[in-house]
């Protein structure tokens, strides 16, 4: 028998067996690092397999850019040498306004949720210089956050600045002034105008604006500012044409009359988009290239960038193709108002729609 | 002549060994053995730890409530005796609504709450399950065996009926996460507000978009997951598919357990329009 030679015996045996525990502890301990540091994921990437890197949060990516951002503004006021602060951006490369948990305490706090309040429910926080039923939020998507969605982070910045339709040079409040006078209709308020500057009213959407663009810089223009102009199609536009397109993909919401339409409680669910209910003939939102930029960035909610350009362009021209609150500058004829805030626009104001001038207005008492 | 070797006794190997030689087992067979024995270990214990927590942090929710639903509910004799028969016994082979959704229309787990559910949602969802466009072979059985009318009658029924919110999160989703996505949405991944279409404390909208307050979690869930899978078909302009698809299976648990915290408050008996 030559086996004694080779056979370990017990204790052998079990030092082998220690040894193999061990070998078998750092396998364990090394595929588990591996695994738990995406290697697996990557190394299959690396190939390119398709596999689901885990995902993060859209917000949390800009909370944490936001947070970079702080960090960077007391590091840089400690040492001048330190990196300058960024902008801070989401994942998707658009402006990262801060998120409501940021809010501060305190006088300024309050303010800032006040205007929050009045921008994404305008006839319950605003009601005295509120004369219809929209609200900021339903032009400004995600209470004035979302990109392409004329942000307010995008706008605030840009005030004090020169506007075409008054002529002037606007300050912040000044423009506001403009969306309660028509997107509003505040000559159908209670107020029967729209609340004048300096009203509490103002402050607190300068308070909430104010806010949102904490770390927006000035002097430049930022992506996701306003809404993306849609560019001219060959057809043109055609409320004929929009009408199918407005069955198939708004009416869900926003119901065949336009309407919109309410909760149990009476409260707005989806806004109107034409009759008394909804923004004046004075609104730039009743030119038909601002509807269809809107629509074909923010429409159907959630859906944006699907219509095609000609679909966006026919169904803003069907949305404006009805009537609306008259625009409050009409004083003598609705020729004179059209030749003089109207002339160059894209927009049926002054003109024949289905057999009729349209742009006379429609108010709550005509319609009941 | 052919002459047989193996027969030849002077051919005789004499190295040749007639035990079974040693041969131990590899070292790294022995190594992944124990590797795969310690990661064993480890997830048991991990799951035992799970699920011994789970069942004491959802216990005090998962108790039974103190009062049966049907004396909660109001309006659950607003129907032709035909329809509460059907509620109730069924007909021929076509089982009853009431034996999976429970007698005032509550629900259960996977089972949707059917009580105070926007009626028009509800005759369209029937309609769907017969054509087959909603993917639910008990349904469409049911469903198959229903007129429109009936199907109309039962929507209403269902509809009017008032019944509190009998259930609470049940999914261990983290409801923090699940409000924001209900009353603010994430989008930056495209998700807008559940209740920014599904009314403000989610009491749903006529006609198309339901009720989600105090719906079962799990029946929630498990329908973001069909759509999530692509497989319920029948959104309206797939407004629901696009929404979850970009949603996560965190996300998802979150919004369901969120969802049934809400509470009911709408007024008795609204007249349907």
């Amino acid at each position: 028998m030559s086996t004694n030679s080779t056979n370990l015996g017990f204790r052998g045996a079990l030092r082998r067996f220690g040894k193999a525990a061990a070998l078998g502890l750092v396998l364990f301990g090394g595929s588990a690092v591996l695994f738990y540091s995406d290697g697996f994921q990557k190394m299959f990437a690396a190939v390119g397999a398709d596999v689901d890197l885990p995902e993060v949060a859209g917000i949390e990516v800009a909370q944490a850019n936001r947070e970079a951002m702080h960090a960077a503004r007391a590091a840089w006021l400690e040492d001048i040498n330190a990196p300058a602060p960024s902008i801070p951006i989401g994942p998707d490369g658009y402006f990262a306004p801060p998120s409501e948990d940021e809010i501060p305490d305190g006088p300024f706090g309050e303010s800032i949720r006040r205007g929050r309040d009045i921008f994404v429910n305008t006839p319950k926080y605003a009601p005295q210089y509120s004369g219809n039923s929209q609200s900021c939020v339903n032009c400004h998507l995600d209470a004035g956050r979302k990109e392409n969605s004329a942000p307010l982070w995008g706008a605030y910045t840009k005030y004090p600045m020169y506007r075409g339709k008054n002529k002037m040079v606007n300050t912040y409040q000044e423009r506001i002034k403009g969306c309660f006078t028509y997107s509003m209709n505040a000559q159908a308020s209670p107020a029967g105008g729209p609340p004048p500057l300096g009203d509490q009213v103002y402050l607190d959407l300068e308070a909430y604006a104010f806010w949102l663009a904490s770390g927006a810089p000035t002097g430049q223009v930022l992506p996701g500012a306003g809404y993306p102009k849609v560019p001219e199609t060959e057809l043109g536009y055609d409320y004929n044409r929009g009408e199918k397109v407005y069955a198939q993909n708004c009416a869900i919401c926003h119901g065949d009359d336009g309407q919109g339409r309410r909760e149990a409680d009476g409260s707005v669910r989806f806004p109107p988009l034409w009759g008394p209910e909804a923004y004046n003939w004075g609104a730039g939102m009743a030119r038909i290239n601002t509807a269809a930029s809107f629509i074909k960035y923010n429409m159907p909610l959630s859906q944006g960038q699907t219509l095609s350009d000609q679909d966006a362009w026919d169904v803003a021209a069907y949305i404006n193709s009805f009537e609306r609150p008259k625009d409050p500058r009409q004083t003598g004829s609705l020729e004179e108002a059209r030749q003089t805030f109207h002339k160059n626009e894209q927009s049926y104001y002054g003109k024949e729609v289905r057999g009729k001038i349209i742009g006379h207005g429609v108010s709550r008492e005509q319609a009941l | 002549m052919k002459h047989n070797e193996h027969n030849d006794i002077t051919k005789v190997d004499h190295n040749f060994e007639p035990y079974e030689p040693y041969r131990p087992i590899p070292l790294l067979v022995i190594a992944v053995v124990c590797a795969l024995g310690v990661w064993g270990v480890l997830t048991y214990i991990g799951d035992l730890t799970a699920a011994e927590q789970f069942v004491a942090r959802t216990a005090p929710v998962a108790e039974a409530p103190a009062t049966p639903a049907v004396e909660l509910a109001e309006g659950l004799n607003n129907a032709s005796p035909e329809i509460l028969a059907l509620v109730h016994e069924g007909r021929d082979h076509v089982w009853s609504c009431a034996s999976c959704h429970g007698d005032a229309g509550e629900g259960n787990a996977t089972t949707p709450r059917l009580a105070g559910q926007v009626s028009d949602y509800l005759f369209k969802q029937l309609v769907d399950f017969r054509d087959g466009i909603r993917d639910n072979a008990h349904m469409a059985y049911v469903a198959r065996g229903l007129g429109e009318d009936e199907m109309r009658e039962l929507a209403d029924y269902y509809a009017q009926i008032r019944l509190p919110s009998l259930v609470g999160p049940r999914l261990d989703g983290n409801l923090e996460r699940g409000r924001q996505l209900a009353h603010e949405g994430d989008w930056k991944r495209n998700v807008p507000a559940c209740l920014q279409c599904h009314g403000a404390s989610g009491e749903g909208v006529q006609p198309s978009f339901p009720v989600l307050a105090g719906q079962q979690p799990e029946y929630t869930f498990a329908q973001l997951a069909l759509w999530h899978a692509d497989a319920r078909g029948n959104s309206p302009q797939q407004l629901m598919d696009k929404i979850v698809q970009a949603m996560t299976p965190e996300d998802m648990r979150a919004v369901s357990d969120y969802l049934s915290t809400l509470p009911l408050n709408r007024e008795p008996a609204p007249q349907v329009q």
